[in-house]
C-alpha cells in the first residue's frame, strides 16, 4: 500500500483496449524527470479508450426490455411446443419479429461500437482531456487544479463486470465536469490517485520529498488500528494497484453499523410523516366504516386500499433507497482528503479534498434525539443542489452517527473551528438554546414570529468560521468558514423593520446547506454583516490557491486527524 | 435616506452610496406600464366577450374583477417606481461591492471582489433609449443574484473594468 510497486504489474490489470491506436498521438508531454518510478499506463499521458462494453453497461435496460418483449411475443408458443402441447408454428409473424429484434440489435451494436470508438481520454500534463461523440463531437479539458472532488461509482451491472465510473467535479454549479465510464476498477483507482495527486500539486516523480510525505501519511494510517472490516467490504486500499503516485493511504475513521442505518431510515422525518398519513387514513376509514356503513363489496376498506397503495409504495421506496445508498457507509481520511464509501447494490467512493468543503450542516430529526444520532451534509462546489430526503446522496458525509462520529468527521471537513473548546461549542450549537457558549439568539420581541425557535436561532462568529444554529423540532447547526462566504445578503421586510430585526443570508455554492440567520437584532445583523464582509474579503486574501496540499495546512490537517484518532 | 427609521438596515453607516441613474425611473415606468397593459388586456378579453353577449354566462364580478385588480396593482406599482429607484444604490468599498435595493423589503448585498467569477453588462432596448445599463455580478454561488440596474452607460464600462481588476488583485476563486 505504501511502497510504490513496479509498473509492470499495472500492465497486468490494464485492459487491452488501452493499446495505443492509430489516432493516438505520440507521448504528448515531455518524459518524466524520474525514469526510475514509471507511471501506470492508464496515466501515461496518451490517449486511452474506455472499456468496450461500456455502452452496454449503460444500455443494459434496453437489452432487458428487448428480451422481455421478444419472450412475450413468441415465448408462449415456444414453451407450449416444447412441453408437447400444441404445435410450434414457425409462422411468418415470428420471423418478422425476430428480424426486427435482430435489426435493432445490430443497430445497437453499431451505435455502441462507434460511441466507444470515439470516446477517448488522456491525462496530460496540466489537464484531463475527454473526447466524446460521433456526429456531434465534444472535446473537454479540465485543469487538475480546478478539480473539486473525485468519485468512483459502480452501478450493479458495472460491478458485475469489474468496471467503474470515474467522475470528477469542477466548480461549475452542478453538472459533472467529467465522467470516464466505464473503466476497469483498478484503473479507476490509479487514475484517481493520479488526478488527486496532480490536483494537490504533486507532480508524478517530480518531488520525492512530497511522495515521502505521503509515505509519512501512510505511517500514521498504519499506526492507528483500523476498525474491523465487514465481509461485504469493498475493495481495500491494500489492493490498490501500482502507481508512480501511490494512492494516498487512508485511515478508516468510522463505519455506520447496518442496524443504526436501518433505524435511522425508519425513524427519519420523511418516514414519520408518511406513517402518520397512513395511520390517519386507516383511522378515517375505520370511523367512516363505523358511522356510514356501506353494504357489499364496495366498502370503505376497499377505497382505503386504493388510496393507501401509493403511500405504501413510496414508503417502501424511501426506506429502500436510504438503506441501499447508506449501506456500509464508511468514512476514511487520507492526505487526499475525506473518503466516503457506501452502497449496497450500487457502490460509490467519493474523495473530497481538504479545503473543498464550502459549508457543513449537522442536523437531527425529532426521533433521532432518543438515540443521539446526527446527520452531516456539506456543500461542495460541483456536487450541486440535491433533493432533500433522498437518503445518502453525494452531499451527505455522515448519514447517521453519534456525536463522537460528528466530531471526527468535523475534524476533516471543518478542521479548524477557531475556538478553544470546540466540542462544547459544537454541542451547544446542536442541542443548546439561549445564549450559552457565545451564541447570540434572536431578541425576545420576535417571540410571536418564531414561538418555538427564537431562542434557537442564533449565531456565533469564531476566528475562522460562522456558526448558525436553528430549528427546534428538527435541529440544525451550520458551520461556514469565513473565506467560503461568496457574498452576504442583509434582508429586512416591513414587519422586520418594525421589530428592529433583520435576516442575514450567507451565500454558499449550490448544495443542501443554506446558511441563514433569521430575525437577528438589526444592530447585531448590521454589525455581523460588516464584520463578515470584512473577514470574508481579508481571510481569502491570506489563503487563496487552487492546489491544496501545502505543507502547513497538511501538517495541521494531519495533526487534527491524529488528535481525533487518539480520542 | 432621510426620513427613514433608524432601524432600517439599508442605512449602513460609513457607506457612501452612489444612487443609480434617475433615468431608470422612466425606463421602469415604461416596462412596468407595458407589462400591466398587456396582462390587463389579456384578462379583459372575457369582459369584452361578455359585454358583446358572445359569452354571457361569464360571471360579471370575475370579468370586471380580474383586470381591475391587475390594473390597480399595476398603477400602485407605477406610483412606487420613483421611490423604488431612489432606494437603490451601490458603493465600492475597499474590499467589497455593496448594493442596496427594495422599498418595503430592503436588501443589502455585499460581494467581496475576490469572489467575483464574472461580470455581465446588459442593455435592453428600453434601457438603451435612456442610456443606462445593468450590471450583473456572478460569484460561485447562485444565491448571490446581484443585478444592479440603472448604471449610466458611460460609467458601466469603467465600473466593470474596475471591479474585474479588483477581483484579479484579490485573487478570484472559490
Amino acid at each position: 500500500m505504501t511502497a510504490p510497486q513496479e509498473p509492470e504489474e499495472s500492465a497486468g490489470v490494464r485492459p487491452e483496449q488501452t493499446q495505443p491506436d492509430s489516432t493516438a498521438t505520440e507521448p504528448a508531454e515531455p518524459p518524466l524527470p524520474d525514469p526510475g518510478s514509471g507511471r501506470p499506463e492508464a496515466a501515461d499521458g496518451e490517449w486511452h479508450r474506455v472499456h468496450p462494453i461500456s455502452p452496454w453497461v449503460r444500455g443494459w435496460v434496453i437489452l432487458v426490455a428487448m428480451l422481455f418483449f421478444a419472450t412475450q411475443s413468441f415465448g408462449e408458443d415456444m414453451v407450449r411446443a416444447l412441453v408437447g402441447q400444441g404445435e410450434f408454428q414457425a409462422a411468418e409473424g415470428l420471423w418478422v419479429t425476430l428480424a426486427i429484434y435482430g435489426g435493432v440489435f445490430v443497430v445497437m451494436v453499431i451505435i455502441y461500437y462507434f460511441s466507444w470508438r470515439f470516446t477517448k481520454y488522456q491525462l496530460a500534463e496540466e489537464q484531463v482531456l475527454l473526447d466524446t461523440g460521433v456526429i456531434f463531437r465534444q472535446h473537454r479539458r479540465v485543469r487538475y487544479d480546478r478539480v473539486q472532488a473525485v468519485d468512483i461509482r459502480q452501478p450493479l451491472v458495472a460491478r458485475i463486470f469489474g468496471l467503474a465510473e470515474l467522475k470528477f467535479e469542477a466548480a461549475d454549479g452542478g453538472s459533472t465536469a467529467m465522467q470516464l465510464a466505464f473503466i476497469k476498477e483498478g484503473e479507476a483507482r490509479i487514475l484517481r490517485a493520479e488526478i488527486m495527486g496532480r490536483a494537490a500539486g504533486i507532480r508524478a516523480g517530480a518531488a520525492p520529498e512530497e511522495v515521502a510525505r505521503r509515505g509519512a501519511g501512510a505511517a500514521i494510517a498504519e499506526s492507528g488500528e483500523e476498525p474491523s472490516e465487514g465481509p461485504g467490504e469493498g475493495p481495500r486500499p491494500a489492493a490498490a494497484p501500482t502507481s508512480a503516485l501511490p494512492e494516498a493511504p487512508e485511515h478508516v475513521m468510522l463505519k455506520v453499523p447496518a442496524g443504526r442505518m436501518i433505524g435511522s431510515v425508519l425513524l427519519s422525518t420523511a418516514m414519520i410523516v408518511m406513517v402518520s398519513i397512513i395511520v390517519l387514513l386507516v383511522l378515517g376509514a375505520w370511523i367512516l366504516d363505523m358511522t356510514i356503513p356501506q353494504d357489499g363489496e364496495d366498502n370503505w376498506w376497499l377505497i382505503l386500499l386504493f388510496v393507501l397503495l401509493p403511500f405504501v409504495f413510496s414508503l417502501v421506496g424511501v426506506a429502500w433507497g436510504g438503506f441501499n445508498k447508506g449501506y456500509n457507509f464508511t468514512v476514511a481520511t487520507s492526505p487526499d482528503g475525506l473518503r466516503l464509501r457506501y452502497g449496497l447494490l450500487e457502490t460509490s467512493q467519493q474523495t473530497v479534498p481538504p479545503g473543498r468543503v464550502q459549508a457543513v450542516r449537522i442536523s437531527q430529526g425529532l426521533l433521532w434525539r432518543a438515540f443521539g444520532w446526527y446527520k452531516m451534509s456539506v456543500n461542495v462546489a460541483g456536487y450541486g443542489a440535491v433533493t432533500e430526503g433522498s437518503g445518502a446522496d453525494n452531499s451527505t458525509v455522515l448519514p447517521v452517527g453519534t456525536i463522537e462520529d460528528v466530531m471526527r468527521v468535523l475534524s476533516v471537513v471543518a478542521p479548524d473551528p477557531g475556538v478553544e473548546n470546540a466540542p462544547e461549542v459544537i454541542r451547544e450549537g446542536i442541542t443548546g438554546s439561549g445564549d450559552g457558549q457565545g451564541f447570540t439568539h434572536s431578541p425576545r420581541r420576535v417571540w410571536w414570529l418564531d414561538p418555538l425557535t427564537w431562542k434557537r436561532n442564533a449565531y456565533r462568529s469564531t476566528d475562522t468560521m460562522v456558526l448558525l444554529r436553528s430549528g427546534r423540532i428538527e435541529r440544525y447547526l451550520v458551520l461556514m468558514p469565513h473565506e467560503r462566504i461568496q457574498s452576504i445578503g442583509l434582508h429586512q421586510g416591513p414587519l422586520e423593520r418594525r421589530l428592529r430585526v433583520a435576516t442575514l443570508r450567507f451565500h454558499s455554492t449550490a448544495g443542501p446547506v443554506v446558511p441563514l440567520l433569521p430575525h437577528a437584532d438589526a444592530d447585531v445583523a448590521v454589525r455581523l454583516f460588516n464584520e463578515e464582509a470584512d473577514i470574508a474579503a481579508v481571510s481569502r486574501r491570506m489563503r487563496d490557491r487552487n492546489q491544496w496540499m501545502r505543507q502547513d495546512e497538511l501538517d495541521r490537517f494531519e495533526q487534527r486527524t491524529q488528535q481525533v484518532i487518539e480520542q | 435616506m432621510p426620513g427613514r427609521t433608524t432601524h432600517d438596515v439599508a442605512d449602513l453607516e460609513q457607506v457612501e452610496w452612489t444612487p443609480v441613474s434617475p433615468k431608470l425611473v422612466p425606463a421602469h415606468l415604461i416596462s412596468t406600464g407595458l407589462t400591466t397593459l398587456i396582462i390587463t388586456a389579456v384578462l379583459a378579453v372575457p369582459l369584452v366577450l361578455m359585454l358583446v353577449d358572445v359569452w354571457p354566462a361569464y360571471p360579471a364580478w370575475l370579468a370586471w374583477g380580474l383586470p381591475g385588480i391587475v390594473l390597480v396593482w399595476g398603477l400602485v406599482d407605477l406610483a412606487l417606481v420613483p421611490r423604488r429607484v431612489r432606494a437603490m444604490g451601490y458603493a465600492e468599498r475597499e474590499d467589497d461591492f455593496v448594493f442596496k435595493s427594495g422599498l418595503w423589503f430592503r436588501r443589502v448585498l455585499a460581494v467581496p471582489y475576490g469572489r467575483l467569477q464574472y461580470l455581465d453588462v446588459k442593455e435592453g432596448p428600453v434601457q438603451r433609449r435612456f442610456g443606462i445599463r445593468s450590471l450583473e455580478l456572478q460569484t460561485a454561488s447562485a444565491a448571490t443574484n446581484a443585478t444592479i440596474e440603472g448604471i449610466p452607460a458611460e460609467d458601466s464600462e469603467r465600473l466593470r473594468d474596475q471591479l474585474m481588476a479588483r477581483g484579479q488583485a484579490r485573487l478570484a476563486g472559490l
